[in-house]
């Protein structure tokens, strides 16, 4: 017998991480698809390239969290050590706050008047949790909450997730006032965050008890 | 297999390195670099076990990469029991080794005996003698052979008292592995006799045999050795 193990578990351990990365495709394209339907259907606010470009560069930077390193943590193709962790999870959620709150708190150019409005309060906490939550139905169907050992691993994808919401919504709307971003755009993340992790969580342990 | 935790793998006589266990939990997550690195970590050891019990240099690197597999096959039913989890992981790649190299040793005193039945050390060195005390000894193998000859012997001696046309079907279907349509194609009769004197054999050989089943079915399962 020849064989050189090693590299045949490499392979096993790949073959694994390109089946987890099929779970995760839908809620993907998915993901990356609410936001180009929504520019498309309706378009961008109308000051999206006035906006001062640290909160572009942070937007894209949420962006880049919730399509790529966040669902890389949740789905086990990625093993940062405990202390990146960490820090990532403080980085999504800092970044997660500034977008929401950022234009408000830095910068005080772009007072709308609109800021206590009701229809705009429940409009964007409708289409933050509506985003959301079709992702979390995607994940929820192609089984990408159970790819982990650890429940843990739901967290991070429902943390994506709430990122989605949140983008979306921040790309579409003008007002930047704390009164109407708290509760509509960022406190309608975290609500998504938490039904997704538990949504999240109780999925894992579901399917990983029927495997 | 339930790796038990003791901080010593089980006949290694050496402590786990640390950090063994922070890499399993990452490598059972699916880190192929954590895997990389536990390999690195045990290969080393494993190997010198291996050769330690075995003596055969070449038999040992065989028998590394399959324990290697085995315990990747197995590694969902990795659990750590005891206070040492570097130990619990040492102890279960080192107890699948072990039992490899058991499973070698004991196919090659087989080997041996059946190629040198007069001999019963096989003129050389008794390898499972240096197998660690909890492993089955030289002279437990000894009384598993002499009672599979035991029991070879009794259903041989079954076997010639069966009548001729049913002693045919049973060697022809146990000994050579025919099926029953080949056999009834080999002795010209139709199947359905095929089987109903195979059945009558079958039933007449577990009636002698009683309450010694078992060596029908180790006869059986030894393909009529």
């Amino acid at each position: 017998m020849t064989i050189d193990a090693k590299a045949l578990i490499a392979d096993d351990l790949g073959e694994r991480r390109r089946e987890r990365l099929q779970h995760f495709r839908p809620a993907w394209l998915l993901a990356v698809a609410i936001p180009i339907v929504g520019l498309v259907a309706t378009g961008a606010r109308d000051d999206f390239w006035a906006q001062p470009t640290w909160i572009l560069v942070l937007q894209a930077l949420v962006w880049g969290l919730a399509l790529f390193v966040l669902p890389a943590l949740g789905l086990g193709l990625w093993f940062p050590g405990r202390a990146a962790r960490i820090a990532l999870g403080l980085v999504a959620a800092a970044v997660a706050f500034l977008v929401a709150a950022g234009p408000a708190l830095l910068d005080r150019s772009y007072p709308t008047g609109l800021e206590d409005h009701p229809i705009y309060q429940i409009g964007c906490g409708a289409l933050t949790l509506g985003a959301g939550a079709l992702v979390l139905a995607v994940c929820a169907l192609s089984g990408a909450f159970a790819q982990r050992r650890r429940s843990a691993g739901a967290l991070w994808l429902a943390a994506a997730i709430a990122l989605v919401g949140i983008d979306t919504t921040t790309w579409h709307c003008v007002i930047t006032g704390l009164e109407h971003t708290l509760p509509s755009h960022l406190g309608a993340g975290v609500l998504m965050l938490l039904v997704a992790g538990l949504v999240g969580a109780a999925l894992h342990r579901r399917q990983r008890e029927a495997a | 297999m339930t790796a038990t935790g003791t901080g010593r793998a089980a006949g290694t006589g050496r402590s786990a390195p640390p950090g063994l266990y922070a890499l399993m939990d990452r490598y059972l997550d699916g880190d192929a670099r954590a895997f990389a690195a536990l390999h690195a970590a045990l290969a080393p050891r494993l190997t010198a076990f291996l050769v330690h019990l075995v003596r055969d240099t070449a038999a040992a690197a065989d028998l590394v990469q399959a324990t290697w597999l085995k315990a990747h096959l197995a590694r969902a039913r990795f659990q750590v029991q005891g206070a040492s989890p570097d130990g619990a992981v040492q102890a279960w790649y080192f107890t699948i080794a072990r039992n490899l190299a058991v499973d070698w040793l004991r196919a090659q005193v087989r080997e041996r005996r059946r190629r040198e039945p007069g001999d019963p050390d096989g003129g050389e060195r008794d390898p499972l003698a240096e197998i660690p005390s909890d492993l089955p000894t030289p002279e437990e193998l000894e009384i598993g052979e002499a009672e599979a000859q035991e029991i070879t012997s009794r259903v041989r001696d079954a076997l010639a008292q069966l009548p001729a046309g049913q002693r045919e079907i049973v060697e022809l279907h146990k000994f050579q592995g025919l099926s029953m349509a080949e056999i009834a194609a080999r002795l010209r009769i139709r199947e359905g006799a095929v089987r109903v004197r195979a059945h009558r054999a079958y039933k007449a050989l577990a009636q002698w045999l009683t309450p010694s089943l078992r060596a029908l079915l180790v006869l059986l399962a030894r393909g009529g050795a």
